[in-house]
């Protein structure tokens, strides 16, 4: 499979902060989450992506070309959502999409009318009276109106009201009906992205943690509950985000699918039990680290 | 690039028509014949008329996020910046112009004629470069800093005149600018004008270009 983003050995310094992305690729019709806590690099990466930011170092492909040569051309292909919507607020709703159709080869007038009409926004009102869930809104609209082969959203579903956040993320889903498409979606609500990615990359303190297919990471990382003894103190310590509880030890493993096999037996009489992990527990494993016991 | 050149434009025409108006209503009031008030006067609409357009410009895409906004759409960072260089040297063409046109339809010696438009062209090509430093140094920082430290140096270049005036060097200054300005022929200012107001556009795309947003 082709890929749409190639980025390698990207780096990019801020007073202590350093976004260290050794390799990451974006397969093309693919979605990827980008997930990570505040202030772990993920809207830096975006903006290096759009080259709103420039890098210290490093290698940024997208659609094959150079991100920095041909920055026209790939912003022409790239619809974008940021965390903050920017536009200039005393224009009105129509004068901003005829603003924007301008500098766009693509765009198409009939589309942009009907996602406007879609998401109940008036055409006379300012920029500046649109509510934030309105503004998310108008700035999809704007992102996909010019029939974008790439479509960068950084946190878009920030700061929305859960009613809002839900309709967004319907349309979001809606993307995925067409496979010429390919999303990056930063959020650090991990629920939104387990919605809709196809894979999923972890950015924790500026690095790549994991980064994969979202079904089969969740299928090798499991919750294991377990009673004092049953289990070899070498796996035990392998476990991420170990707490200790009334009926005995759970952990977290991203081995399981290693090692099953040493676990069917406490599996056979219950002194072990299995449970599925979420995104949001993968993530908190990680923020966390290998040492942290808990205790309850 | 013309995208970028035709927002707002309203408000630059506006601003134009006005600086006009008041310069043709400033010979009125001064009489036929040319004034040094009214060559003074018209060099300093020169500066009005720039810096008006550039801080008012500059503001508006403060408040906005403007540049944030144009970052995310396919336009290069180039195109941006030689859109409102141009929008401003069109402006002070159109009103230098102006300006000159009137003077040369003015009764008066020719040597008085000269020197009125080669003050006026002088005022109106140093007013470009004066603009194209202050748009440098917006780019590269907010409108907000560049604003206080303008404030800082304009307190000490108003100094200059009042150590000039104490020591009563001033007239001779006044004086000696009106005199050189005829040793050369006012029309060869044009392209040093322009010469200088072009680099100095490409010097702000370099900048603008490192602080993008």
């Amino acid at each position: 499979m082709d890929n749409i983003v190639e980025i390698n050995n990207l780096k990019k310094r801020y007073k202590g902060f350093l976004l260290d992305v050794v390799s990451l690729s974006v397969p093309k019709g693919s979605i990827m989450g980008l997930i990570g806590p505040n202030g772990a690099g993920k809207t830096t990466t975006i903006k290096i992506l759009m080259n709103m930011v420039r890098a210290n170092a490093g290698d940024v492909k997208i659609f094959g070309l150079d991100h920095i040569e041909n920055e026209k051309a790939i912003r022409n292909r790239i619809g974008y959502v940021g965390e903050d919507q920017y536009y200039y607020g005393d224009k009105t709703v129509a004068w901003t999409g005829n603003f924007v159709s301008g500098f766009f080869d693509k765009w198409d007038k009939n589309k942009f009318q009907k996602f406007i009409t879609d998401f109940a926004i008036s055409r006379t009102k300012k920029i500046s009276e649109l509510s934030k869930g309105m503004k998310v809104k108008f700035s999809l609209a704007i992102a996909l109106s010019h029939n974008p082969d790439l479509i960068l959203l950084d946190e878009p579903t920030a700061g929305l009201d859960p009613l809002i956040r839900r309709e967004v993320l319907e349309i979001l889903r809606g993307l995925t009906v067409d496979e010429n498409k390919s999303v990056i979606i930063s959020s650090h609500i991990t629920d939104d992205i387990s919605r809709i990615a196809d894979y999923v990359t972890f950015l924790i303190d500026g690095k790549i943690r994991l980064s994969g297919e979202k079904d089969e990471l969740l299928s090798q990382w499991k919750r294991i509950h377990y009673k004092d003894g049953v289990l070899d103190k070498n796996i035990i310590d392998a476990f991420k985000n170990r707490k200790k509880h009334m009926f005995g030890q759970s952990g977290v493993t991203d081995r399981f699918l290693e090692l099953k096999g040493s676990l069917a037996q406490g599996l056979a009489d219950e002194t072990i039990k299995l449970e599925n992990v979420s995104l949001d527990d993968i993530l908190i494993a990680y923020s966390k680290g290998d040492k942290n016991v808990e205790n309850f | 690039m013309w995208k970028i050149f035709k927002q707002n434009l309203r408000f630059s025409v506006i601003y134009l028509a006005t600086a006009l108006m008041t310069v043709v209503a400033l010979k009125f009031l001064t009489g036929s014949a040319i004034s040094t008030a009214f060559v003074l006067l018209s060099g300093f609409m020169a500066y009005m008329l720039v810096f008006g357009l550039i801080f008012v410009s500059e503001m508006y895409e403060e408040k906005h996020h403007g540049y944030v906004f144009l970052s995310t759409l396919p336009i290069h960072v180039r195109e941006v910046v030689f859109a409102k260089f141009l929008r401003v040297l069109i402006a002070e063409i159109l009103l230098i112009g102006g300006t000159i046109t009137l003077i040369s339809l003015s009764p008066g010696l020719s040597d008085q004629l000269v020197v009125a438009r080669s003050w006026v062209l002088f005022s109106g090509l140093l007013a470009l470069a004066l603009g194209g430093l202050a748009l440098i140094g917006l780019f590269s920082t907010s409108y907000t800093a560049f604003l206080k430290i303008s404030l800082v140096l304009l307190v000490f270049i108003q100094m200059i005149p009042l150590i000039l005036m104490s020591s009563g060097k001033m007239l001779a200054f006044i004086e000696g600018t009106i005199d050189f300005l005829p040793t050369i022929n006012w029309l060869v200012w044009i392209p040093v004008g322009l010469a200088v107001y072009f680099c100095l556009m490409l010097a702000a795309v370099k900048v603008k270009t490192l602080h993008r947003c």
